[in-house]
C-alpha cells in the first residue's frame, strides 16, 4: 500500500542512500535477532513467505493503482525480525521487475518494513483487549497503514523539498529546463490529495482482507498464528 | 506480471544480450541506472528509450510484451508525475521517462539473464542467507501462483463468484489467500525437511564461470556506455 513507486533518479541520493543505510542496519539486526532462532532453518518459510508477498504485492486490483502488501500479516505471523527481512526480499524483487526504483528499494523497506514490525506489536497489542482475532488484525492493519502512508508522504516530502533545484543541480552543466524563478513549487498537498482516496480503499481492502486470511487460519491451523511468539521470532 | 514468461525468455531465446555475460548486462544496468539519476533532461532520457526498445528488438524479445511490463513503472510514475503538472510539463515527462527507462533496463537484463547468473553475482555481495532465501522466493513464485490460479478458477466453476456481491467476493479472496498461505506454510515445512536430508549447509552452491566472458560483452556495454554519453555530452 505505501510502497514508494517512484523511479531511479527522482529522490536526491543523500535520502536514497540514507535509506539503504537504514535498511541494512535493520537487517543486520534483523539477522542478529534471528540467528538465535535458528535462521538457517528458516530460509524455506522466509522465502516462501517472500513469494506470497511478492504475488500480493505484483497484482495490482484492477479498478485503482492499488495492491495487496500482505506485509502487516507477514509480520504478524513471522515476527517482525523475520518479517523485515522478507520485506526486503520483496522489494528487491519487485524492483528488478520496474515496480519502484532500485536506488528506493532501502526506502521502500524501511517503509514497508515498519508495517511488518508495527503490524505485529499492534496485533499482538489488540489481541489480548479485542476479540475475535481478525478483528484485531484489520486495527493492527488500519493503524500500522496510516503510519507507514504518513511515513511515505513524509518521504516524497522530503525528497521534494526544492525538486526543481535537484533537477537543476542534475542539469548542471547541461540544458536547464526552467529559470531558476520559474521553478515549480512541488505541491505535497496536492500529492496527499491525489494519493488520499486510493489510500483509503487500499487501507479498507487490506484490512478486511487481512482479518479475513487471520480468520481462515484461525479455523484452519490456528497455531501458525503464534508461531512467531513461540519461536522466539518476536522476542 | 508473470515470472515464469520472463524465466522462459532468458532460457529459451537466443540473441547477441543472451550470449553477453551477466557481469557485462548487469554493468549495462549500472551505466542506465547512472544515466537516470544524473539526467533530467527528457531528450536523453528519451535516446536511451528509443536505444533500449531498439535493443529488446535486436535480442528477439517481445517488443508489446515487455513494453506492458514496464508500463507499471510508467502509471505507478505517472500518479507522481501528476502532482508536479503546476510547475510546467517537463518534469512530469522527466519522471516518467526515468521511470519507464529504468524500469525497461532491468526487464532486458531479467529477460536475456538465466536467474542463477544473476543470483551468483547476488550471492558476492549479498549475505549467503539472504540471497539463499531470494532464490527460494523465485521458485516458490511459479508454485504458488500456479495453485492460486486454480483456486480461482475453482471459484469462478462453482459459481462462487459474483460481481455485485462485494462481501461475499472479499471473503472468497481470503479464503483463496488464506488457503494459499496455509499451504505454503506446509511446502516451507517439508521444503525445510528436504533440504536438511539432501545436506543443505547454510548456502546453496551457485557458480558463475569467468570463461562466460566474452566478446559478445561489448555488446550490453556500448549501450550502456552509449546511454551515459548522450545523458552527460
Amino acid at each position: 500500500m505505501s510502497h514508494i513507486h517512484l523511479p531511479d533518479g527522482v529522490i536526491p541520493v543523500f535520502w536514497w542512500v540514507i535509506g539503504y543505510i537504514i535498511t541494512a542496519a535493520m537487517l543486520a539486526f534483523s539477522f542478529y535477532r534471528t540467528e538465535s532462532m535458528g535462521l538457517r532453518r528458516k530460509i524455506p518459510l522466509l522465502g516462501i513467505m517472500s513469494a506470497l508477498m511478492l504475488i500480493g504485492q505484483s497484482i495490482p486490483l484492477g479498478f485503482i493503482p492499488f495492491h495487496l502488501n500482505l506485509a502487516i500479516l507477514s509480520g504478524i505471523v513471522l515476527g517482525p525480525w523475520l518479517g523485515f527481512i522478507a520485506v526486503f526480499i520483496t522489494n528487491l524483487f519487485l524492483a528488478f521487475l520496474g515496480h519502484g526504483g532500485i536506488t528506493v528499494v532501502g526506502l521502500n523497506t524501511v517503509i514497508v518494513g515498519t508495517e511488518a514490525i508495527l503490524g505485529y506489536l499492534l496485533f499482538n497489542a489488540f489481541r489480548r483487549i479485542l476479540v475475535p482475532l481478525p478483528f484485531a488484525a484489520a486495527t493492527a492493519v488500519i493503524l500500522a497503514l496510516i503510519f507507514s502512508i504518513t511515513l511515505m508522504v513524509g518521504v516524497v516530502s522530503l525528497s521534494n523539498i526544492n525538486p526543481a533545484m535537484v533537477l537543476s543541480e542534475r542539469l548542471e552543466g547541461l540544458r536547464r529546463i526552467q529559470a531558476p524563478e520559474a521553478r515549480p513549487s512541488i505541491s505535497i498537498p496536492r500529492f496527499v490529495i491525489i494519493i488520499a482516496p486510493f489510500a483509503v480503499i487500499g487501507i479498507a481492502i487490506e484490512s478486511v482482507v487481512t482479518g479475513l486470511i487471520i480468520r481462515f487460519i484461525e479455523k484452519v491451523r490456528p497455531e501458525i498464528i503464534d508461531y512467531s511468539r513461540v519461536a522466539g521470532g518476536g522476542s | 506480471m508473470d515470472i515464469s514468461f520472463i524465466d522462459n525468455l532468458a532460457y529459451n531465446t537466443e540473441s547477441i544480450m543472451h550470449r553477453a555475460s551477466a557481469p557485462a548486462k548487469i554493468l549495462m544496468v549500472g551505466l542506465i541506472i547512472t544515466t537516470v539519476v544524473i539526467s533530467g533532461s527528457p531528450v536523453s532520457l528519451a535516446v536511451a528509450l528509443i536505444t533500449l526498445v531498439v535493443v529488446v528488438l535486436i535480442s528477439r524479445l517481445p517488443v508489446a510484451k515487455i513494453l506492458s511490463l514496464a508500463s507499471y513503472a510508467f502509471f505507478f510514475s505517472l500518479i507522481f508525475a501528476l502532482s508536479q503538472v503546476g510547475g510546467g510539463i517537463t518534469a512530469p515527462v522527466v519522471i516518467v521517462l526515468k521511470a519507464t527507462v529504468a524500469a525497461l533496463s532491468l526487464l532486458l537484463l531479467i529477460t536475456t539473464t538465466p536467474y542463477p547468473q544473476i543470483f551468483a553475482i547476488l550471492q558476492k555481495v549479498l549475505p549467503s542467507v539472504l540471497v539463499d532465501a531470494m532464490l527460494v522466493t523465485y521458485r516458490s513464485f511459479f508454485v504458488l501462483i500456479g495453485q492460486i490460479s486454480s483456486r480461482i478458477t475453482v471459484i469462478r466453476i462453482r459459481a462462487g463468484y459474483s460481481p455485485l456481491n462485494i462481501v461475499k467476493n472479499l471473503s472468497d479472496t481470503g479464503s483463496i489467500i488464506g488457503h494459499g498461505f496455509i499451504h505454503a506454510w506446509e511446502l516451507s515445512e517439508s521444503m525445510q525437511d528436504a533440504m536438511f536430508v539432501r545436506g543443505y549447509t547454510g548456502k546453496f552452491p551457485l557458480s558463475l564461470p569467468l570463461s562466460s566472458i566474452s566478446w559478445h560483452d561489448a555488446f550490453p556495454l556500448a549501450i550502456g556506455l552509449l546511454i551515459l554519453l548522450v545523458a552527460v555530452v
